[in-house]
């Protein structure tokens, strides 16, 4: 069993890099359309529903807590610009749902911007977004995203889920890269992001005991910390987590001091912004990781489950 | 409106394809291509497009007809490019699960190029459940299938070949159409008529939804100067059944000889072209990624309109006789 105070300052170190680098979490107003102004949405979406993870779980110190709510402040209201930046989004891309995926997070933290609200509900009524093209995974997601948002979920997620490559089952040797997150999605969609285990089918839990461990242990071995952290959050919401202690050494080994956490293997080297984009993703996944596996430590030392 | 025929028409096809023999260089594959994290985008991807156009090219032209003998040059040249197949071999011993050699290979297969170890190489592969499963977007699934059939590696029931869960086949509100679901319906019918080679692969109701809708598509397309998509558009209407001699081809036909440079190349987005032509064309990398394709699609949609019988001016078909008109309901899965 990992030392629970390991687990529990790798989160308090991303935590920091986060805030000390928020600046990264930036939109390109003046982006040509073509190219898409929506591409720099998904990292300020992704902050927020890790925030809002670690205000759920509630086992963050204040400090912690008190940087992801500046940090929550900070985006919507500058960055979105109290959400108007999303309605912008959403017009010049009238069919794509990342404004509706930016904004559930903050919405479900208290943030409100109505016309986004209107805009989900429209979508959800037409059969252009039934039959937007995307992966099962990600369609599962928006599924679960609709859901979230008080919507009926098109299609519903009972279905979604089983085009998706997990739901399947297929053979675990085959799981490279891409597919590795594909799992990890899967897993964090039926769990609402690690609120509720249960909604991990039993055939699918049983089928990750047996081949997550194997998993980490490839991915510890290539150092690919990004998607590693990705899988210490598969464990944490699994029946009966790990918490595997050589790979949460190796992972906390792995942050930098200043609590930066490189995607692959080292940090990589340039200009601010460029060493942003590399590592933000795989720093919000430590920050993630760390709050759910220490949640699941507290709760067995507690005996409850 | 200047009415414009299929002569028109075929210049825009005799244009392209000699800007494009004039960059063949620029199709050739660099050393990236053949690493595992190499940017596929920028060398498979574009050597595959080029064997898919000069194979269709060739396929709808009379061997005599100097466009069929650039485009058959052109494909030994690309098949040339991958070691006449050894290099799918080397690509797929180095990214196992990866789909797009398949891809790329297929173009080749459907034009008779072959190479029996990559294919044997790859039916293993293919026969694992998590190939079968791997998490694409339906019209990529499509394409992957078709890959797989053109191949050999594997024969797909017709009713796996459907395009179940693709934006087209949900016929859509019209209006919910943008560039992403655009290229996705187009790609669609792509892989349907086996990139216009069998029209009567459309099922009759995509058939009869792109008939109502495809001209609308058309011309905000070309209102927003999308060059490259309004060419697959052409592409598609040119094997949709009664959408050849729509009189508003004919005009769209006019916009594309009007945006042709006098090169032969057509760029990708009109607002876009104007950077790089300024700065000097053939030195700067963009210019290539910003013009091949649409000249590619430019010459695609242009031998596929002028071979079909009864192209938009009325005119007398040059196709070769193995695809006369059908009936479009023949042959076509319910």
């Amino acid at each position: 069993m990992t030392d629970t105070r390991l687990i529990h300052n790798v989160g308090v170190g991303a935590m920091e890099w986060l805030w000390a680098h928020r600046d990264g979490f930036r939109l390109e107003p003046g982006v040509d359309p073509e190219i898409g102004f929506l591409e720099r949405f998904k990292p300020i979406g992704e902050l927020a529903m890790i925030c809002g993870v670690l205000f759920r779980e509630g086992v963050a110190g204040s400090r912690q807590a008190e940087l992801a709510r500046r940090l929550l402040d900070t985006t919507w209201r500058e960055t979105l610009d109290g959400g108007r930046m999303l309605v912008r989004g959403q017009r010049i891309e009238p069919m794509s749902p990342i404004p509706f995926e930016v904004y559930l997070p903050y919405r479900e933290l208290g943030y409100s911007q109505p016309e986004i609200e209107r805009w989900a509900a429209m979508l959800q009524r037409i059969d252009g977004w039934e039959v937007f093209e995307t992966t099962p995974t990600r369609r599962l997601g928006l599924s679960a995203f609709q859901r979230r948002l008080g919507l009926t979920p098109r299609p519903p997620e009972a279905e979604a889920v089983k085009g998706t490559w997990l739901a399947r089952t297929p053979e675990p040797w085959m799981v490279e890269g891409r597919i590795a997150y594909d799992i990890t999605h899967c897993v964090f969609h039926l769990t609402d992001w690690g609120e509720r285990p249960e909604g991990l089918p039993a055939d699918i839990a049983d089928y990750l005991r047996t081949w997550l461990p194997v998993w980490i242990d490839d991915w510890l071995d290539l150092e690919r910390w990004d998607l590693l952290g990705e899988l210490l959050v598969v464990d944490a919401c699994l029946p009966r987590p790990t918490l595997d202690e050589r790979a949460w050494k190796a992972f906390a080994a792995a942050q930098q001091p200043d609590g930066a956490m490189p995607a692959i293997r080292e940090m990589p080297e340039g200009e601010p912004d460029d060493v942003f984009d590399v590592v933000y993703h795989s720093t919000l996944v430590a920050a993630f990781a760390s709050v759910l596996a220490t949640s699941r430590a507290l709760s067995e030392l507690a005996g409850a489950s | 409106m200047t009415a414009t025929g299929t002569r028109e028409i075929r210049e825009v096809a005799e244009h392209a394809l000699a800007w494009t023999d004039a960059h063949l260089a620029a199709f050739a594959l660099g050393e990236d291509a053949l690493s595992a994290d190499g940017e596929v985008d920028h060398s498979w991807k574009p050597l595959g497009e080029l064997a898919q156009v000069c194979a269709t090219v060739s396929h709808h032209t009379a061997p005599q007809d100097p466009l069929h003998t650039r485009a058959a040059a052109m494909l030994d040249f690309a098949w040339g490019q991958t070691g006449e197949g050894e290099l799918f071999r080397h690509m797929q011993r180095l990214e196992p699960f990866a789909t797009y050699p398949l891809e790329v290979y297929g173009a080749f297969a459907s034009a008779g190029y072959r190479h029996r170890a990559y294919e044997e190489a790859a039916a293993v592969v293919a026969r694992t459940r998590s190939w079968w499963l791997t998490e694409q977007e339906p019209t990529r699934r499509l394409a992957v299938l078709s890959a797989e059939e053109r191949s050999g590696i594997r024969r797909a029931p017709v009713e796996e070949l459907l395009p179940a869960g693709t934006w087209l086949a949900g016929r859509p509100e019209p209006w919910t159409f943008e560039r992403d679901a655009g290229y996705a319906a187009t790609h669609v019918v792509f892989h349907l008529t086996d990139w216009g080679r069998d029209p009567a692969g459309l099922p009759p109701a995509l058939a009869d939804y792109l008939h109502d809708w495809l001209p609308a598509w058309l011309d905000t397309c070309l209102e927003a100067g999308m060059w490259d998509l309004s060419c697959e558009l052409l592409s598609v209407a040119a094997t949709v059944p009664r959408l050849t001699g729509d009189p508003a081809l004919g005009g769209a036909w006019e916009r594309i000889r009007a945006a042709q440079r006098p090169t032969g190349a057509l760029p990708e987005l009109e607002h876009h072209s104007g950077d790089t032509e300024a700065a000097g064309a053939d030195d700067d990398p963009h210019y290539f990624m910003n013009h091949y394709h649409s000249t590619l699609m430019a010459a695609f949609a242009a031998v596929l309109t002028t071979a079909r019988p009864g192209g938009p001016a009325g005119e007398g078909t040059e196709g070769t006789g193995r695809k006369g008109p059908r009936h479009s309901g023949q042959g076509a899965p319910a």
